[in-house]
């Protein structure tokens, strides 16, 4: 069902639970119709849907009538998420005058979320947002290779440490995002990646979420995908993650996949999907890693995928490559 | 160094030595952590790594863009070359390279275009002397066609996966079991390497080929594509003489050499001038077909009077469409077999009426058919006097009528002379060969043949130029034939001045006509002198690329 997009009405508007400080309190998080993310007009990064949440006119008045309908939903929620497809921090996203509305209307809030590429975050543009602030950066990964050529990011890691870095000088949080799996990388490989990226934001970052890869409408990745050559990531890949990292690592870890059970997001045999997901969600919480306790007979067959993806030397999806074939059935 | 020791169209037989270790291929590699073997890969966290006699190439990197991507590299590690795929325009096997090893073969597996286009690429960008390892590429019932294809060496790494997940793979189709059949996968696929070998040893792997390929409808497609589209990679390797073999499946109707007679005679081919009746006859399954019991049947019918130098007796048949009679003794025509059940393929139908309105368009006088059932495949094609009662060719009463037939309507033309015939035949025979300006330039106003078919000498004056026979299966050249096909730069093959004692050796070769195959009549010649000819024993480009192995077997030398 195609809903008529409206550049004076938001895109969604949710509530949820989150924490703050440490305590799980509600949240409501809001996504922003703007003109949309700058890199996306310059191609986007390869497993980026968002492109689709933004219009190519929206003007200041859009925005304020946006904020408008997003305060008659505000129920007093002490957290509040600021999504806009792209940079908060951006001001051909969001002219200030709207940023200083949005900060003054949630000035009760304890929390303010929002996200932004580094390239917009400056001593400057920092000085103007409250102390309740948490950044959000994209970095996806510490390899500037992944970076570039599987991601196609356009910064590199050390553009989001220093943006990190200038927002903990402004005293304010940083929340970093890092991808699992992207395109191009065997589960195994991409395990490693996420490993050595946590330890690298572990030094800017208070909280660290872990995103699997989810396949969009409409991304290169899912042309790859359609044609067998990506599978999204296990949900053992994200526990294997979580387990290693937590004891290693000083931030909170983190991890709410989009589309995850589903084939298009991080998934496992079926039958054990939403209750490993759910441990995940419960660890996210908690930081328990006593929490991630769960079994299920597929851990023998994703180890034994990673082990078929270094014989085979492919990132491809490896059991739609062999289950996709007539044989007889021997048993 | 890289020792062929036997071919069968792409595929091949090599002994490969390095660093005093020789492999034989082709080869499975055991892929694992723990592999072994002159040349295996070894598998650990951080990829694999290609090990061939104590030296390493490590296969896999960071970020693994797929084959369909485009942003291939090729990366050498000393003589070691490893391709990630795909291989395109640009992409090039560096020079000194002995081993090419595709990383990411494996995704080539259901996508037979990209696996035929791919492979043929890497093949002719590296040229014979290479040796070319697929890992991931091969399960049993793959083996053979991909060696049919050109790989050299193939890895255990797809059979064990499969039988990892329960599947054990055979040499005729993959069967579900449920329960690990690495082992079962790991022999399998050593058991049908050996009858891989067996196979190309006897010039067969074309025949292993076709009853593999339908294991599976990707396999099935594999070998369509690759007849389809490489005909020309195919054809290069594809010797002109050969064992005998079967076409059993459709797709052996497809085959390089059966393909490549049925374009020779549609191009190529022209009937002896003075041949005015067009005889139609069925094909037998003795080889060649004038030693077959219905065969001397029918020339007891043909041969009866002064006619039959005028009558150009044809064999309808399939998977070659028309052979004539004086090319009987030509490979493919001496070698093939194929099930005759009266039951037509409408490619069979298709080709067989293509040449059939070929021969018709040479211009006969009239058209005989002495074929039986198999009439109805060209009846409506022209005018034609059928000569066969009963569906029944070899009965009395057929023979009777094609003996009177002939007769009737030879009646007003002149009788030709035997020397005629036989030379006017030559002249075609040498045109199958060689092409029509070699033949025209061999049968000049003093050249004349002599002798019983097939056994046909070609005389200037009292100097023979060369001969047909059934064992050659072609015409062989005497050192003053060669002499006319070297002043033509015809299939010669130009070696360094040295001594040359028994067989020619491809080391010594400095170039060679493109255009010769295995099997075929080659002139050696230094500094424009014709030294010696012989019979090629591979193609002018191997004998190019190649530093060892016979390239000519010499006949006879200055």
């Amino acid at each position: 069902m195609e809903k008529r997009r409206s550049a004076s009405r938001p895109e969604a508007v949710w509530k949820e639970k989150d924490l703050v400080s440490g305590q799980e309190e509600d949240a409501m998080v809001a996504i922003f119709r703007t003109s949309g993310c700058s890199w996306a007009k310059k191609g986007g990064c390869t497993m980026c849907g968002y492109s689709s949440a933004s219009l190519s006119e929206v003007t200041t008045e859009d925005l304020m009538s946006q904020i408008d309908e997003v305060m008659r939903k505000y129920g007093g929620e002490k957290f509040v998420k600021i999504y806009t497809s792209g940079s908060f921090l951006d001001d051909n996203e969001i002219p200030p005058e709207v940023r200083e509305r949005i900060f003054s209307e949630f000035s009760e809030c304890s929390r303010i979320l929002f996200e932004s590429r580094p390239e917009y975050v400056t001593r400057e543009s920092l000085s103007q947002v409250p102390k309740t602030v948490t950044l959000a950066l994209g970095l996806e990964s510490s390899d500037p290779d992944v970076l570039s050529k599987s991601v196609r990011k356009g910064f590199t890691p050390e553009d989001s440490r220093r943006a990190g870095e200038c927002a903990k000088d402004a005293g304010l949080c940083v929340r970093t995002y890092l991808l699992l799996k992207p395109l191009f990388m065997t589960e195994s490989d991409a395990i490693e990646d996420v490993l050595r990226s946590i330890a690298f934001a572990d030094t800017f970052s208070d909280e660290i979420s872990v995103n699997p890869v989810n396949v969009q409408r409409g991304t290169y990745l899912e042309h790859l995908w359609r044609r067998g050559s990506y599978r999204p990531p296990w949900i053992w890949s994200l526990t294997e993650v979580i387990t290693k990292a937590a004891p290693v690592t000083k931030a909170r870890i983190m991890s709410s996949p989009s589309g995850g059970g589903s084939q298009r997001g991080v998934h496992n045999c079926g039958a054990c999907d939403s209750k490993v997901l759910d441990a995940v969600h419960e660890f996210s919480i908690t930081q328990d890693t006593g929490c991630m306790d769960v079994h299920c007979e597929c851990e023998t067959r994703w180890r034994r995928y990673l082990e078929s993806e270094r014989m085979l030397g492919t990132a491809a999806d490896i059991d739609r490559g062999i289950r996709d074939e007539l044989m007889l059935a021997g048993r | 160094m890289l020792d062929v020791t036997a071919r069968s169209m792409r595929g091949r037989v090599c002994v490969y030595t390095r660093n005093d270790a020789a492999v034989q291929t082709p080869a499975v590699m055991q892929t694992c952590r723990d592999a072994a073997g002159d040349m295996h890969i070894r598998v650990s966290d951080s990829g694999r790594t290609f090990v061939a006699m104590g030296d390493e190439a490590p296969l896999d990197q960071k970020l693994r863009y797929p084959a369909v991507r485009g942003r291939g590299d090729v990366t050498p590690y000393g003589s070691i070359a490893v391709i990630r795929l795909p291989f395109e325009e640009g992409c090039m096997i560096p020079e000194g390279t002995e081993i090419a090893v595709i990383a990411n073969a494996y995704e080539l597996r259901g996508d037979p275009r990209k696996a035929v286009s791919q492979i043929s690429a890497i093949r002719e960008s590296a040229g014979n002397g290479v040796i070319l390892a697929a890992p991931g590429l091969a399960e049993p019932s793959t083996l053979a066609m991909y060696s049919y294809m050109g790989i050299d060496v193939f890895d255990d790494s797809l059979p064990r996966v499969l039988g990892a997940e329960g599947i054990e793979t055979m040499s005729e189709g993959n069967a579900d079991r449920g329960i690990d059949s690495v082992h079962e996968n790991i022999a399998e696929m050593g058991r049908e390497c050996a009858k891989v070998r067996t196979f190309t040893a006897s010039g067969r792997l074309r025949e292993l080929a076709d009853q593999r390929a339908p294991s599976s409808p990707s396999s099935v497609a594999l070998l369509r594509i690759f007849d389809d589209v490489c005909y020309g990679y195919q054809e290069e390797m594809t010797p002109v003489t050969g064992t005998r073999f079967s076409c059993n499946t459709t797709q052996s109707l497809m085959r390089p050499d059966v393909l490549r007679y049925r374009k020779a005679i549609m191009e190529r081919y022209e009937k002896p001038a003075h041949k005015r009746v067009l005889l139609l006859l069925p094909c037998s399954a003795r080889k060649p077909y004038h030693k077959s019991k219905t065969h001397k049947m029918f020339s007891s019918a043909i041969h009866t009077a002064g006619h039959d130098t005028v009558v150009h007796e044809v064999i309808l048949t399939s998977p070659l469409g028309m052979v004539p009679r004086e090319l009987d003794v030509f490979y493919p025509a001496n070698s093939y077999d194929i099930p005759v059940t009266g039951q037509w393929k409408c490619q069979e139908r298709e080709f067989i009426r293509e040449l059939f309105s070929r021969f018709l368009s040479f211009g006969y006088d009239e058209v005989v058919s002495h074929l039986g059932s198999s009439h109805d495949l060209i009846g409506d094609m022209a005018d034609i006097i059928d000569t066969v009662v009963d569906d029944d060719p070899t009965s009395q009463a057929s023979l009777e009528l094609l003996d009177n037939t002939l007769r009737e309507i030879t009646r007003d033309m002149p009788s030709g002379e035997y020397m005629t015939d036989r030379k006017e035949s030559v002249r075609a025979v040498l045109t199958f060969q060689f092409g029509k300006s070699v033949a025209d330039r061999i049968m000049d106003e003093d050249t004349f043949a002599i002798g019983k078919y097939p056994y046909w000498k070609i005389m200037r004056g009292k100097t023979q130029l060369g001969m047909l026979s059934e064992e050659r299966g072609m015409i062989s050249l005497t050192m003053d034939g060669a002499g006319i096909l070297a002043s033509m730069g015809i299939n010669v093959v130009d070696i360094q001045r040295f001594d040359l004692k028994g067989s020619l050796f491809a080391v010594g070769v400095k170039s060679a006509d493109h255009n010769i195959r295995a099997g075929d009549e080659a002139v050696v010649m230094t500094e424009g002198e014709v030294i010696a000819v012989g019979v090629a024993q591979m193609c002018g480009k191997e004998m190019e690329e190649m530093s060892r192995g016979i390239a000519v077997k010499i006949r006879h030398r200055k």
